[in-house]
């Protein structure tokens, strides 16, 4: 059998496992990997990044746009804990990323050598799962199990430490067809009985409600849930991170939560049943609006139920089987809920709304984007907006295109996320909006975005653009971008924004938009 | 409440720290431990205890669970099981309670496993409670040293079929 170098077996793996693009920053422990990468890159598409915390959110941005995992290749050290922040926001909202690091050969593991970090240990408590291999041999193997873990069940990061011995070493190329990990329960089965005591508590029912979280959100469950909104008509709410997801039916009722729409509290109260799919009430909820009312969760994760909390029914099941077996429920179901008043509540959405947008600046841009946006939009949007979660005024049609750091909130995501959008969706326009402060952080990458020549808007919202202040003025984002080779406009937020917005949103190439408010 | 979790897990590296993670996390303390091999080589146990209210206890547990490594999680807590732990201490006595502690081993069934001109070693199993008693009745004859094994438990026949 043929020999390979363990940087060759990488790309190899990786091509197996069908993966075609992957971002990274080269470094001392994987210049072996570097070294084989141009007689692999007409298989693989490697993007140079300029930080590893991008990289990571990239990967990230990638994954989410595509449900494909994001792959990241770095070094180790400084680079391994460079990524840390990039790896939690992927495991808060339980993404599939694959991070490999570089590392010191095995003989010199903890012996404090160069840039050498414990990276099994600090990321202990931000990944799924995460292995170090010690032998070139079990390379492939550890990548193939590595993948299968990252994508199923409850979806998160993994990382592979390789070291440079392994990197250097030589052997066969053998990776096993299918992954035999004994311990994993990947997809927890519905259970009948438990199915059962839903259906009766749907039949005493007499105002249920239905909240869709980020758990339902997948490709097979869109036209099930389609499906279930028409045949059974219950009112039904999103959250944030899974706006989009029941499309525009007349039963969406839009997004719950402290900022969320003015119907979604109004059911909230009203509800007698309120069933929750995929969705962590205890981060959006307060316990006072849950007490008196019967709840049904359905989780992947059985640590998630009856956490602060005894529901009266708790699912543990993969969403898909639950939906899947809610759309065929025979039963018809005398609901209580009145024309008349759920016709009403979308007309105080409506005017809820815009009394939001026509006072609050941010959310204005948002509304703005979303009449501009006849065709599909990614938007990418950064922490500043989504504690106030502005996002909702945008109208998504594909959870898919809702592409914001949920759980870990972490400032500088948007930006970087686009590109990795980009690269899953090149045909999709994609928009970044961010904050001046939170673009700051990751501003670097308007550099990759240049050499790629990526179609891509990128929104910066400089809030200090006005202080008269010289000292509190924020910098002049028109000019970075243009120091960055970037084509850039200035716009203030008191012109015609749909107008000057429109101009430049249709175009080839980056475009940096600073809107002065 | 008092908590004793019997883990099966694979007999790998690294393995015991992500349990142990998961108690740093919420501010845990680990009373006890145990980790060995099993019948299967391949696989390890770990006895733990543990206190802390009991869904939080309850939510570690299932955490454990979904751990890749992790293959089964057993509270034993209210469980009709046995529970063992080994002691090994080591008493330099005066002249005058040489004999007194080898009457204390005695009444304790305690085997003397090393002898010396100044010392004696002793060993001796069972529960908690008696490892104590043993432990405050030595203290005056000349204890110097003592190793605990932490405590390790299995379920009793009937309560086995029930988990």
């Amino acid at each position: 059998m043929k020999k390979y170098l363990g940087a060759e077996l990488f790309f190899e793996s990786l091509y197996y496992l069908g993966i075609r693009t992957i971002f990274g920053l080269p470094g001392g422990y994987v210049l072996k990997v570097y070294d084989v990468l141009p007689s692999y890159s007409k298989k693989i598409k490697h993007i140079l990044t300029r930080h590893e915390q991008a990289a990571t959110h990239m990967a990230d941005g990638f994954a989410r746009a595509s449900e494909l995992p994001g792959i990241v290749l770095c070094t180790s050290g400084p680079a391994a804990t460079n990524t840390v922040a990039g790896i939690t926001t992927a495991y808060m909202d339980s993404v599939p990323v694959l991070i490999f690091t570089g590392q010191v050969p095995v003989p010199f593991l903890g012996s404090d050598a160069f840039q050498e970090a414990d990276h099994i240990g600090i990321t202990r408590s931000c990944t799924k799962h995460n292995t170090l291999v010690r032998k070139t041999i079990n390379l492939p193997k550890a990548m193939a199990e590595a993948y299968h873990i990252s994508t199923t069940g409850r979806k998160g990061p993994v990382l592979v430490d390789m070291p440079k011995d392994v990197l250097i070493g030589e052997s066969e190329f053998k990776i096993p067809e299918k992954i035999r990990l004994p311990n994993y329960k990947e997809n927890p089965i519905l259970k009948k009985k438990d199915f059962e005591n839903f259906e009766s508590l749907l039949n005493l029912s007499d105002k249920p409600l239905l909240v869709f979280g980020r758990g339902s959100c997948d490709m097979s469950n869109m036209k099930n849930i389609k499906h279930i909104l028409k045949k059974f008509a219950i009112p039904s709410l999103t959250s944030l991170m899974s706006l989009g997801v029941l499309g525009d039916s007349e039963n969406n009722f839009g997004m719950l939560g402290d900022h969320g729409s003015y119907a979604a509290s109004e059911l909230i109260r009203n509800t007698d049943l309120l069933i929750s799919i995929g969705c962590d009430l205890n981060k959006i909820l307060p316990e006072t609006l849950l007490q008196n009312k019967k709840i049904v969760v359905v989780d992947i994760d059985e640590a998630q139920l009856n956490y602060f909390r005894k529901d009266t029914l708790n699912i543990h099941t993969n969403s898909k089987f639950f939906i899947d077996a809610f759309k065929d429920i025979k039963n018809k179901f005398q609901f209580k809920w009145e024309k008349k008043y759920l016709k009403g509540l979308h007309t105080k959405n409506t005017t809820h709304k815009l009394s939001v947008v026509s006072k609050n600046k941010k959310a204005f841009i948002f509304h703005a984007l979303s009449l501009l946006s006849k065709d599909e939009t990614i938007i990418c949007s950064d922490f500043s907006y989504q504690d106030t979660t502005h996002q909702q005024f945008f109208e998504f049609k594909d959870y898919r295109n809702n592409i914001l750091a949920g759980g870990n909130g972490i400032p500088g995501y948007g930006f970087p996320a686009a590109i990795g959008a980009k690269f899953a969706r090149p045909k999709t326009k994609v928009v970044s909006v961010s904050s001046g402060a939170n673009f700051q952080f990751n501003m670097q990458e308007m550099i990759v975005a240049r050499e790629q020549n990526l179609d891509l808007s990128i929104i910066v919202v400089n809030e200090r653009g006005k202080d008269k202040n010289q000292k509190n003025k924020g910098p002049d984002y028109t000019l970075m971008g243009e120091a960055f080779g970037v084509k850039s406009f200035k716009i203030d937020i008191d012109d015609d924004i749909k107008k000057e917005l429109g101009k430049h949103l249709n175009h080839q190439g980056t475009r940096l938009i600073e809107i002065v408010i | 409440m008092r908590h004793i979790l019997s883990i099966l897990v694979d007999n790998e590296p690294g393995v015991l720290a992500r349990i142990a993670g998961l108690f740093t996390a919420r501010g845990f303390n680990i009373e006890s431990l145990c980790v060995a091999e099993t019948e299967r080589p391949s696989l390890s146990k770990i006895t733990l205890v543990t206190s802390g209210e009991d869904w939080v206890i309850d939510q570690i547990i299932k955490r454990f669970e979904n751990m890749i490594n992790v293959i089964k999680v057993r509270d034993f807590s209210d469980a009709d099981s046995i529970q063992r732990e080994l002691i090994i201490a080591r008493v330099v006595p005066t002249k005058n309670s040489r004999s007194e502690v080898l009457r204390v081993a005695d009444i304790f069934r305690s085997n003397v496993v090393d002898v010396g001109p100044k010392s004696y070693t002793l060993e001796l199993t069972g529960n908690k409670e008696k490892l104590e008693a043993f432990v405050a009745i030595l203290r005056p004859l000349g204890l110097k040293e003592v190793t605990r094994t932490g405590l390790i438990s299995l379920p009793r026949e009937k309560k086995m079929k029930e988990i």
